[in-house]
């Protein structure tokens, strides 16, 4: 029985009394023979409960939309309705990765890593919280990995992040489009040079984009409801949205495009290829009929157009609304979102607006708008109700786990990570050693999880929950986690290049005293959702390293401060975030 | 039982390795157990991710069928450097049973040659044509919609799960933690922590009901939280007892939480911190094997699996599985850049595996054996492939009948019965149902255990799956 829990069923106690005791004279008027009392008068509207009644509703609400709960804003919103500051979060502009890297790094010195550090950075410092989210989610479902770039990429993983990040509140077709012109995905992707197919060789066009972007960024492999659980023919089966025809058909649309000024020479491909779209060379492009999903871009079609219409039919498939809403749900809020979620947000996708149970609206009307999208991932009510079930809640990702320690506790002059020297945060993907989890360095264009994984033995997985951040936890993470974990926690105050510093100012000053120093980590780092049974674990522990009157003072605090955040952070309410 | 400490011991008789959901009646057994666990032995699957180029590793070697083969994919031959693929530099094989394929030849890849000697000197065999089948199919069989096919196939994710678990994404057992299920039924072949251990990703294929897998590292030395713990973060002697609670924090599974997801995290943490802890004890002055391993993931990968069976002693398991997997084999294009290395890498440490189980003295207990998402494409792209189906893997070890050549090799003709009319991808001729079921009989398991696995199996004629000396199907 955790805290919140025992608050709720106390809440819950106390609406039944207050409805007993208001619905007597209202059920008697039913009553034969009970006379008619005089009209009530209207109630009062409910508050709406995207409200943001308490302190711990407002950090925990930052904590799922945003990158932590510091104390300033949660004090800035609680009393607030919870669209207020989305509507601010969504004015926030682009974060720029590629002139960061410009200006921290000169072009003969970057590489790919410093890509991953500055999204890194941008995590770790950005106000503009929702979007750097939005930016890291869009990253881990159109997935490119920088660890397949050489050196001479330069600052092209930015321009990379920056298409995702541009269009994080935009329109999902926009963004389909850039996507498919960037240089980067091209080539991660293998049709940078891709050719048409040629008769007397057997020569056929590269498959690679076509598959991925039908089954990862778009419409997946079955039809789906709304609700985004798959649609099943009469024998009860799945139905797949395309077979391997479709694949050749569309493979045809992805040909002719080199780097630009190149023209079709990969050999004069100069340093700013990477900065710029790809250019369609039309005697390289299929000039063969495109069929697939049932539609046919004419035989002589021209590349630029042939691209365009393709993608106009892909993103008018049905699915895509809920396969795109479903796994955006996933990176914020929810494992295993309820199907009725989804096809609320799958809604906001589908007509490009939203409008909030406080009657704020959100989208320009128009299909595949992301900001809508946001907005009914975060406003939807069963967010902001009281009870969290034992099935709700999203499992926090390794990286946003770190960025949330940092931020909150980081001495802030340390949190800027790109830098051209070495550091720990260029991969991180080590499950034994660090977090399992790396920015922009997905082992392959499936993520680091997938979002339909189910864990086998364990008890989501026996209930049938799709649990993607359970996919990197496996025996080893446990220790890499928590080491990792650990180096920020114990770092000392020396400040050094590309790693952040924490300052625990108030929790030392608070250290002697137990309750004060869980009461700080509660707030901060859990929102409010600190157990009582882990409180009093990490009280137990703490307490019996008493403080002693003596020159190990300040040493004694600062160990309990360290165990006690140790604990937290290894703690099943953090784990989840619910 | 002769590392275990009486803690763990207790701890794994109580079923705590279980979990808290009460698993083992899924399996609702039944009565006596068939399985042979004398001995020790192991199966060592190796996954390639990506789907391997298997067309492009093994190539025809008679003049007709090579030059049939060039004129199919000249962007990949001439794609290799220093001439590689040329007919002159492939390692002709020599298979015992040559004769079964008319005047086809066959030759290895260059960078094959470890495996070539190994195949040379009767230790390493080849299954041909192998992937995903529901049902013995062809192309007519295709085109009539008579034959049903696996789903989602040429789906990475999808046929990796196929080839490991046998159902697409998302199913909760894999075949090889399926043989430890039934192998951990009859009670007697040791420790289920240390059962099912994988030195690279936690993929499905270990994934079973009545163990878990562990991660285990080529070298634990200095791995585990209570080395940070005790050196980082507490006060000496004055610190003792916070420490004490807070490690018991952390390994303890039954940190309480409403929230299923939160419960998993923490059952898995607490389970990783204490198995690794035991694990690194039991590895503990054994310093691992001398044998040089390739400095590559999969090399690094082999060695830690080497390790493992190094301690198996202390450990105390009769029956083990392991997995590796390495990535890279999705050629869509620059094959000719990559694909060499690739199998040299593979070639390599699988090398290495042998002279380091050799040394060990249990060549003859442990099998090896390859899978992959899906082969390639018969015809290219320019300089790549693209996704397939069937294709062929390499079988390693003493008890491998080896030097032969199982399975099929169709004539590469896209226009036959054995491949797509699209692209020419390889129809299977033989099911991962069968290559598994011979890799589970060999391990221990009887007939009626390895069709509870395999479920699909008697849909298959298994007689021809012979490729482990005395082992039918």
């Amino acid at each position: 029985m955790t805290l919140r829990r025992a608050t709720w069923m106390v809440t819950g106690a106390f609406l039944l009394a207050a409805c007993g005791g208001g619905g007597g004279g209202g059920g008697g008027s039913f009553l034969p023979g009970g006379s008619a009392p005089p009209p009530a008068p209207p109630p009062p509207p409910p508050a709406p409960k995207t409200d943001l009644e308490t302190e711990t509703e407002a950090a925990k609400f930052l904590q799922l939309g945003g990158l932590d709960s510091d104390s300033a804003d949660v004090d800035a919103i609680t009393g607030t309705n919870a669209s207020a500051w989305v509507s601010t979060q969504l004015l926030e502009p682009p974060f720029g990765y590629e002139d960061l890297m410009r200006s921290r790094v000169a072009q003969d010195r970057t590489n790919r890593r410093h890509s991953s550090q500055a999204l890194w950075e941008a995590m770790l410092t950005s106000d503009a919280e929702l979007r750097a989210r939005m930016t890291f989610a869009l990253s881990q479902i159109i997935v490119v990995s920088n660890a397949q770039f050489g050196g001479n990429v330069n600052y092209g993983l930015g321009t990379w992040l920056d298409v995702l990040d541009t269009h994080a509140f935009g329109n999902y077709r926009d963004l389909l489009q850039d996507v498919t012109y960037s240089p980067i995905m091209a080539e991660y992707l293998t049709y940078a040079y891709n050719r048409k197919g040629d008769p007397n060789t057997g020569r056929q066009p590269d498959e690679n984009y076509a598959r991925e972007i039908l089954q990862l960024f778009t419409i997946g492999l079955v039809e789906l409801n709304m609700d985004g659980t798959p649609r099943l023919d009469a024998q009860g089966n799945e139905i797949e949205t395309y077979d391997n025809e479709d694949v050749v058909g569309l493979a045809r649309v992805f040909t002719g495009l080199a780097h630009a000024g190149t023209d079709f020479r990969r050999g004069r491909r100069d340093a700013d290829a990477y900065h710029v779209p790809m250019e369609m060379v039309e005697r390289e492009h299929s000039t063969l009929e495109k069929s697939f999903l049932g539609s046919t871009i004419p035989a002589n079609t021209l590349g630029d157009e042939s691209i365009s219409q393709a993608l106009d039919i892909i993103f008018a498939h049905p699915n895509v609304a809920p396969f795109i809403s479903r796994q955006l749900i996933q990176r914020f809020t929810a494992s295993h979102p309820e199907p009725a979620y989804v096809e609320r947000v799958a809604n906001a996708f589908e007509t490009g607006r939203y409008e909030s149970d406080n009657g704020a609206t959100y989208g320009t009307g128009n299909r595949g708008d992301l900001s809508a999208t946001i907005a009914a991932i975060l406003l939807d009510e069963t967010i902001h109700d009281d009870v969290r079930g034992a099935t709700e809640g999203k499992l926090r990702e390794p990286v946003l786990k770190y960025v949330q320690l940092a931020r909150t506790y980081g001495n802030p002059t340390t949190l800027q990570v790109t830098q051209d020297a070495f550091n720990s945060f260029a991969d991180t993907s080590s499950s034994l050693t660090a977090l399992g989890q790396s920015p922009l360095r997905s082992p392959s264009v499936f993520n680091f999880y997938r979002p339909g994984y189910i864990a086998p033995s364990t008890e989501s997985g026996d209930a049938g929950l799709t649990a993607p951040e359970l996919q990197i936890v496996n025996q080893a993470s446990a220790l890499g986690y928590m080491n990792f974990m650990t180096r920020f926690i114990i770092q000392g105050d020396t400040t050094q290049l590309g790693r952040p510093v924490p300052n625990f100012s108030e929790e030392l000053a608070a250290g002697n005293d137990s309750d004060a120093l869980l009461d700080l980590i509660n707030m901060k780092l859990l929102a409010g959702g600190m157990s009582d049974e882990t409180r009093a674990a990490i009280k137990e522990a703490v307490d019996a390293l008493p403080v002693r009157d003596t020159n190990s003072r300040d040493n004694d605090i600062r160990a309990r401060v360290r165990i006690a955040l140790l604990m937290a952070v290894a703690s099943a309410d953090y784990a989840a975030l619910n | 039982m002769a590392y275990l400490n009486r803690r763990r011991f207790l701890q794994a008789s109580a079923a705590g390795f279980l979990g808290a959901t009460g698993a083992i009646a899924g399996l609702g057994h039944r009565g006596a157990f068939a399985a042979d666990t004398s001995g020790y032995k192991a199966l060592v699957g190796i996954f390639l991710k990506g789907g391997a180029d298997m067309f492009d590793a093994l190539l025809p070697y008679d003049s007709p069928s090579y030059d049939a083969y060039f004129d199919l994919r000249p962007g990949i031959v001439n794609g290799h450097a220093n001439g590689s693929r040329s007919r002159d530099n492939l390692l002709q094989l020599n298979p015992a049973n040559a004769a079964s394929f008319g005047g086809r030849q066959f030759g290895l890849t260059p960078e094959l040659a470890p495996l070539k000697d190994m195949f040379d000197a009767n230790e390493a065999a080849i299954i041909g044509s192998v992937g995903p089948l529901l049902t013995p199919t062809t192309r007519t069989g295709m085109d009539n919609g008579t034959d049903a096919l696996p789903a989602r196939l040429f789906s990475h994710n999808d046929q990796q799960s196929t080839w490991m678990a046998l159902a697409t994404e998302g199913t909760p057992r894999g075949w090889g933690g399926g043989f430890m299920d039934e192998m951990l039924q009859s009670g007697n072949v040791g420790n289920p922590d240390f059962a099912l251990i994988t030195a690279g990703s936690g993929d499905i294929f270990l994934a079973a009901e009545r163990a878990q897998q562990f991660k285990a590292p080529s070298d634990p030395t200095n791995l585990g939280i209570d080395l940070y713990v005790r050196t980082n973060l507490t006060q000496g002697n004055h610190g003792a007892a916070a420490r004490d609670k807070m490690d018991e924090f952390i390994r303890s599974m039954s940190q309480a939480s409403d929230n299923l997801f939160a419960r998993d995290v923490v059952t898995g943490q607490a389970r990783g911190v204490q198995n690794m802890s035991d694990y690194r004890d039991a590895f503990g002055a054994s310093g691992g094997v001398t044998t040089d391993f390739p400095a590559t993931r999969l090399g690094d990968q082999l060695k830690a699996i080497a390790n493992a069976i190094n301690i198996r002693g202390t450990i105390g398991n009769s029956r083990q599985l392991f997995y590796a997997d390495t990535g890279g084999f999705d050629t869509h294009n620059n094959q000719g850049n990559s694909m060499a290395n690739l199998l040299g890498d593979v070639a390599q440490s699988m090398a290495a595996f042998r002279d380091a189980l050799i040394s060990m003295g249990v060549w003859n207990d442990v099998t090896t054996f390859t899978m992959s998402d899906f082969g390639r494409t018969l015809t290219d792209n320019g300089d790549g492939t693209d996704h397939g189906w069937g294709s062929h893997q390499f079988v390693m070890g003493g008890a491998v009948a080896g030097g032969q050549i199982y399975g099929a090799l169709p004539e590469l003709d896209p226009t036959s019965e054995r491949f797509t009319r699209s692209r020419a991808r390889l129809i299977p001729s033989v099911a991962v149902d069968q290559y598994a079921a011979t890799l589970g009989r060999w391990f221990g398991l009887d007939g009626t255990e390895v069709r509870r696995v395999l479920p699909n199996l008697n849909r298959f004629d298994s007689s021809s799956m012979n490729f482990i000396s005395g082992v039918t199907v």
